[in-house]
């Protein structure tokens, strides 16, 4: 979509909501479509967390409580004008958000479902017994009504305030989907050390993602309570937690219209439903069990999949290799190191866990521009050492210079961020995002999200000045008529060349590849390597760790031989190949 | 012949692993497969027991072919694969483990499994007096001594190890590479993938050299001992 029919889209939906009021046949749709808006805006949060962050939270609706509470106890009990009440609310909410996204930072996965489940059931407690604060099942009466005193047109003005917050946090919620910060997100979401390592601060966006989540749940309890003047502690029990879950669910996760979509669901259903009395559970959940059997990807990724069937749309990478290999323009600026100087330097390496010694004592210098690759038998401590460099492993002792800089503490992030790149053995992209948007994952950039979000609005500007400097990548690594392709539809030769892009997008000094031909076929093998030479032309350092002999001692310039954690030689390629201990290292001895 | 893998070609995803593979393990004899790693080794344990599927190739075992025969069906008529890594089930002892082994053969009574565990005591004495301890706890060469004897308990024709050697100290290799003989001679077929090619080419029959996928060197463990292309297929 261009900035144009997004912007028609937009003032499109906000007729809409203008006229709704007026078209809505009587006052109970109307009722039904503020509850699809207030619930939608905390099932936003719930996607940007679970489907784009993947943390699971099942305790949203305690959020929602605190914003509900905090903003609907001080406009009763205390007669704050709505303006200052509001606010507070949210905050609440968020301050909360924040505790969570601490706790986020310790518990993850299943665990912090665990957390968040449990928060949830301290809040319900809370709002039930604590009966001189909140009123508990009984409820809070007379709470002030967000109709802006005009009691009769109440219900109306109300619809426009949450259908209106509803458009715009969809609207942030489009432009977190389509720009780095969504990408960003699903990086993390694929892989946390991938994403450290493309410069990540990935702490910082867990809890952020919380937080956010949190305060959009806030958001939508300060509608709930100032929707009809009453509410009781019922309204926030766990249900309401996993039918945001499921709503969420159904509508597709990371989809960004998945939550609107899937709260409209599970609304009017359940409305649909409510008629038939006692077997109106058993047809509700019949019904979703059949969208999660038939439509795993929810009601966006059905829809989707309906759109490229009418559009017969064609996107699977054939043929061979087609290598482009042209200089890259001068607008991509390279930080090379200078040929021959020290880029990378171990001073007595160690590492161990579980008891275990992977990595001993061992001192190594890569020199600018060169390939230098480390090589030794199953369990030599290889992964282990490149883990340590790369930063997603401390080593126990010893030190790390890089550039003549000591990066021994700096963390993976930090040292993606000053020039070291990385590929992985089992390939890291993000299945979700198409070949183009995975190399634009590694363009450094310096996020600042409003100015971003009105760019991203009225011009397709800085869009279109990522995704070309990404194609520059592709094109030079021949692949870039292969850019709005998903990763999953591509031979792996071509995933591989798409993995190097991403890493080289990130103007590597020194880039680390991990294992970069396992399971090519011999054609590919000769793309990669061609392609790692152009790297070294460019001036990258490249450090690899492989198993395949001829292809390391046929590219790189120095070759260092681990065994048993230990560096047992190091030299040209030639030397290496002769050395007794090597030849040891890999076909062993005789057996006494 | 107790195996005969004729052409596999095998993948994982998108990635061609073996590219037409023949290997063959004569009855009653030790075949060791050798390679650097990367090779493929593993992957061709995993399809001959059939954790893999075949995209081309057959596999005939003990005169029938077993292309389309389910893992633990093969396990029962007695093909017994020995992963690397070991996998001892964590929270069973020493003796519940080799027991395992012993329940995947039907209609076995209680005297005959307990003389099964004697037979196995007597063959690492050590797990006699570790039989209570849980199997998790035991060294590195113990637990690679409680998976084999686990394989044992399992009444193979054919046992598969691989890298039984891996991470070993070589006294304790000796004796596994000691018992594997004794298995030989009394008429267990043994095949053993390894890296350290020189001891277990000195300890195989025949032998086989797989590079990038592909078997490059075959024939007899002692012709392959004396080919000095051997050191090539490692170091390329």
């Amino acid at each position: 979509m261009n900035h144009l029919s997004r912007i028609v889209f937009y003032l499109g939906a906000a007729a809409l909501i203008v006229v709704f009021p007026f078209v809505s046949p009587n006052e109970f749709y109307l009722r039904l479509a503020e509850d699809i808006a207030i619930w939608a805006i905390a099932a936003i949060g719930l996607n940007l967390l679970l489907g784009y962050s993947g943390q699971l939270s099942l305790g949203q609706s305690a959020f929602f409580a605190l914003g509900a509470y905090g903003s609907g106890i001080v406009a009763t009990t205390y007669n704050w004008p709505l303006w200052l009440s509001i606010p507070l609310g949210v905050l609440v909410a968020s301050a909360a958000g924040i505790i969570m996204g601490l706790v986020a930072l310790r518990a993850r996965t299943h665990y912090l479902a665990m957390a968040t489940l449990a928060f949830g059931f301290i809040i319900e407690i809370l709002c039930q017994r604590w009966v001189g604060l909140t009123g508990g099942s009984m409820g809070l009466i007379g709470v002030p009504q967000l109709n802006f005193g005009n009691f009769a047109n109440g219900a109306i003005y109300f619809f426009w305030v949450a259908a209106g917050t509803l458009l715009v946090v969809q609207m942030l919620m489009d432009y977190v989907a389509s720009s780095e910060v969504g990408r960003n997100l699903q990086a993390m979401k694929e892989s946390e050390s991938f994403a450290l390592t493309t410069g990540m601060n990935v702490r910082l966006w867990r809890a952020g993602t919380v937080v956010v989540s949190a305060f959009l749940a806030g958001l939508a309890g300060v509608l709930f309570v100032h929707q009809s003047g009453y509410v009781s502690s019922d309204a926030f029990n766990l249900e309401r937690s996993i039918n945001l879950l499921i709503a969420v669910v159904i509508g597709g996760l990371g989809r960004s219209y998945g939550a609107v979509l899937g709260t409209a669901i599970v609304i009017l259903l359940n409305q649909l439903t409510a008629g038939l009395y006692e077997v109106s559970y058993f047809i509700f959940g019949g019904i979703l069990l059949a969208v999660m059997l038939f439509f795993p990807a929810g009601a966006v990724g059905a829809v989707d999949r309906v759109w490229k069937m009418v559009r017969r749309v064609r996107r699977r990478g054939t043929g061979t290799l087609a290598p482009g290999y042209h200089t890259l323009p001068k607008q991509v600026a390279m930080r090379v190191a200078t040929r021959g100087t020290s880029v990378l330097e171990l001073d007595r390496v160690t590492k161990s866990y579980a008891g275990v010694v992977a990595v001993k004592d061992v001192s190594l210098c890569v020199r600018g521009g060169t390939i230098h690759a480390l090589i030794g038998p199953n369990g030599a401590g290889k992964s282990t050492l490149i883990n340590v460099i790369s930063g997603l492993y401390r080593g126990d002792c010893g030190t790390i210079a890089y550039l003549g800089r000591d990066i021994t503490g700096q963390s993976s992030d930090q040292r993606a961020n000053v020039g070291i790149a990385r590929t992985f053995q089992n390939l890291q992209l993000i299945g979700t995002l198409t070949i183009v948007e995975n190399v634009m994952v590694g363009i450094p950039r310096s996020p600042r999200f409003l100015s971003g979000f009105v760019t991203w609005l009225f011009t397709d500007r800085e869009v279109a000045k990522v995704r070309a400097e990404a194609m520059q990548f592709l094109e030079f690594f021949g692949i870039a008529r292969l850019a709005n392709a998903l990763p999953g539809d591509l031979a792996y030769g071509h995933r591989k060349l798409c993995e190097l892009a991403r890493a080289l997008a990130q103007r590597p000094t020194l880039m680390l590849l991990d294992e970069p031909i396992a399971g090519l076929n011999e054609e590919e093998v000769r793309e990669v390597t061609t392609a790692i030479r152009t790297l070294r032309d460019l001036g990258v350092t490249v450090l690899l760790v492989e198993h395949n002999m001829t292809f390391v001692m046929g590219l790189s310039e120095t070759v260092t031989v681990l065994d048993y954690g230990q560096k047992i030689a190091e030299g040209a390629p030639a030397s290496v190949q002769r050395n007794q201990a090597v030849i040891t290292a890999y076909l062993g001895t005789e057996v006494a | 012949m107790m195996i005969e893998a004729r052409g596999l070609v095998v993948g994982i995803g998108s990635n061609e692993i073996l590219h037409g593979v023949n290997v063959n393990a004569p009855k009653g004899q030790i075949t060791a497969v050798v390679g650097a790693n990367g090779a493929g080794k593993t992957t061709l344990l995993r399809t001959l027991s059939r954790l893999l599927p075949l995209r081309r190739g057959a596999i005939i075992f003990d005169t029938q072919s077993i292309d389309h025969v389910e893992p633990h069906k093969i396990a029962q008529r007695g093909l017994v694969h020995v992963p690397q890594g070991r996998m001892i089930i964590p929270g069973l002892t020493v003796e519940e483990n080799l027991r395992i082994g012993a329940n995947r053969i039907p209609g076995l009574t209680p005297p005959e499994i307990g003389q099964m565990l004697e037979c196995e005591y007597e063959r690492f004495p050590v797990l006699k007096s570790r039989r209570m301890v849980l199997g998790t706890s035991l060294s590195g060469g113990e637990q690679q001594m409680l998976a084999v004897s686990r394989a044992l308990m399992m009444k193979p024709k054919l046992i598969m190890l691989d890298e039984p050697s891996l991470g070993l100290a070589p006294q304790i290799v000796s004796a596994i590479f000691r018992t594997l003989r004794e298995l030989a001679t009394s008429g267990t077929t043994v095949l053993l993938v390894e890296q350290a090619a020189i001891a277990a080419l000195r300890l195989a029959d025949v032998g086989y050299v797989l590079q990038n996928g592909a078997v490059v060197l075959s024939g007899t463990s002692a012709s392959l001992l004396g080919d000095p292309q051997l050191i090539e297929r490692y170091l390329g």
